[in-house]
């Protein structure tokens, strides 16, 4: 099987366009000239393989009086975001904090923007496929799935959503996406990072080469952050025989029943 | 039944490479146990309760988000208490090559892991020694390093 190859969007009849004046020609194009993004990628350097040590097939278990982790293996972690607040939104990342069992995407709602990308570090990959009109982003995290025109349409005035609206276009070699129509009810990870309906993320993505994507975020929110969040880290291109997988969240969640605030207690907040 | 040849083939599990392993063996030094699969180690579990849980695979549920093992634990006195155990995300555990008959009914295993907070027998795995003496890792991204009930654990 082989989505990634396939043009999944007709691609329309044209003659191959050429690359921007300085532009890097070793890269793979598509026939409009743009960069080819098209192919499954992992964030971190280390691939899948960065996140464990054992495995089933005899030739890797875990190493002696090891239990393992490193879900950021492989290159390192990147570097991490600086969340500078205003003082009411402060508190509340506090609280927050605390209650990590309110965490939308612990109750399998879908991620938002930058967190569709900003995944535990090897584990779940994203396949992009691209054509002359879309470039769709299809996350094996929570089966999110953005399909984002490259026409310049604007956003629409009357739309809100967990992963907001999408708007691409090129500059240069660089896919830049516009997200704006956020739904605020999302987090950017696991440590009570917020966001509210006035986010608006700016996405780069630059093919550095074959095998490696640079991936940029700004994340904008005059009501939650004083300063832009940036961040900033490397996908690599996965091997041909992997392939995204079913991730059905609600088949068998059961760790909402014993979710428990930091002193133990049970205080779950409906959402 | 059908007696059409199965044409299927088998998704292969990732092989690390040994600079891989190496970074992998290195991640083990850090204890940054914020991150998990689908939600927060802390929201559920307790790595300041290590468990080891020995006893009979009753049932191995290769499901999202998490997979679950239920294992019945013997204790001393010959009684048995039921517990389950949270595994990582399976789409990890398949890439390793783990799959829905990796553990059967009856296998006797041991589960290194940790407590869930509110005081049930759940726990997270970090590590399943199988039958055979093989031990494979089962634990999400943010287990904490080292093995449950060491001195790395705090």
């Amino acid at each position: 099987m082989s989505i990634a190859g396939s043009r999944f969007l007709s691609l329309s009849a044209q003659s191959p366009a050429a690359p921007p004046a300085g532009a890097n020609t070793s890269l793979p194009r598509l026939p409009d000239g743009h960069p080819d993004l098209q192919g499954l990628w992992l964030k971190s350097a280390g691939g899948f393989q960065g996140l464990f040590i054992g495995s089933l097939d005899g030739t890797n278990f875990a190493a002696p009086g090891g239990g393992g982790r490193g879900g950021r293996a492989g290159g390192g972690p990147p570097p991490p975001p600086r969340y500078e607040y205003t003082p009411e939104a402060e508190a509340e990342r506090q609280d927050r904090l605390k209650r990590g069992y309110e965490d939308p995407e612990a109750r399998c709602h879908l991620p938002g923007v930058p967190r569709a990308l900003d995944q535990p570090a090897g584990l779940y990959p994203v396949q992009i496929i691209q054509d002359d009109k879309y470039v769709a982003l299809l996350h094996e995290a929570m089966h999110d799935v953005r399909i984002i025109p490259t026409d310049n349409s604007p956003h629409p005035k009357n739309y809100w959503a967990w992963d907001g609206d999408s708007r691409g276009r090129w500059d240069g070699d660089t896919f830049v996406v516009d997200v704006s129509n956020f739904n605020g009810r999302t987090w950017l990870d696991m440590a009570g990072n917020f966001v509210d309906e006035n986010e608006h993320v700016v996405e780069r993505f630059r093919l550095l080469d074959r095998d490696t994507i640079l991936y940029e975020a700004t994340v904008t929110d005059p009501t939650v952050f004083v300063k832009p969040v940036e961040m900033r880290f490397t996908l690599k291109r996965v091997p041909p025989e992997q392939q995204i997988l079913e991730y059905s969240c609600l088949e068998g969640e059961r760790s909402l029943q014993h979710y428990t605030n930091e002193d133990g207690g049970k205080k779950q907040r409906a959402r | 039944m059908s007696d059409a040849p199965d044409h299927r083939t088998e998704l292969r599990p990732v092989r690390p490479s040994v600079g891989v392993f190496l970074a992998a063996v290195v991640a083990l030094a850090s204890n940054d146990a914020g991150v998990s699969a689908h939600h927060s180690f802390a929201a559920e579990f307790d790595f300041q309760k290590p468990v080891t849980l020995k006893g009979a695979v009753v049932q191995w549920e290769m499901i999202n988000p998490h997979g679950w093992i239920t294992i019945d634990v013997r204790a001393e006195d010959g009684k048995t208490a039921r517990w389950m155990v949270e595994t990582s995300n399976p789409n990890g555990l398949m890439r390793l090559g783990w799959t829905k008959r990796s553990l059967k009914p009856g296998d006797e295993i041991t589960v290194e892991g940790y407590k869930a907070k509110d005081g049930s027998n759940t726990a997270n795995a970090a590590t399943v020694t199988l039958a055979d003496g093989r031990k494979v890792f089962a634990g999400s991204s943010g287990t904490p390093a080292g093995t449950p009930g060491t001195a790395n654990d705090k």
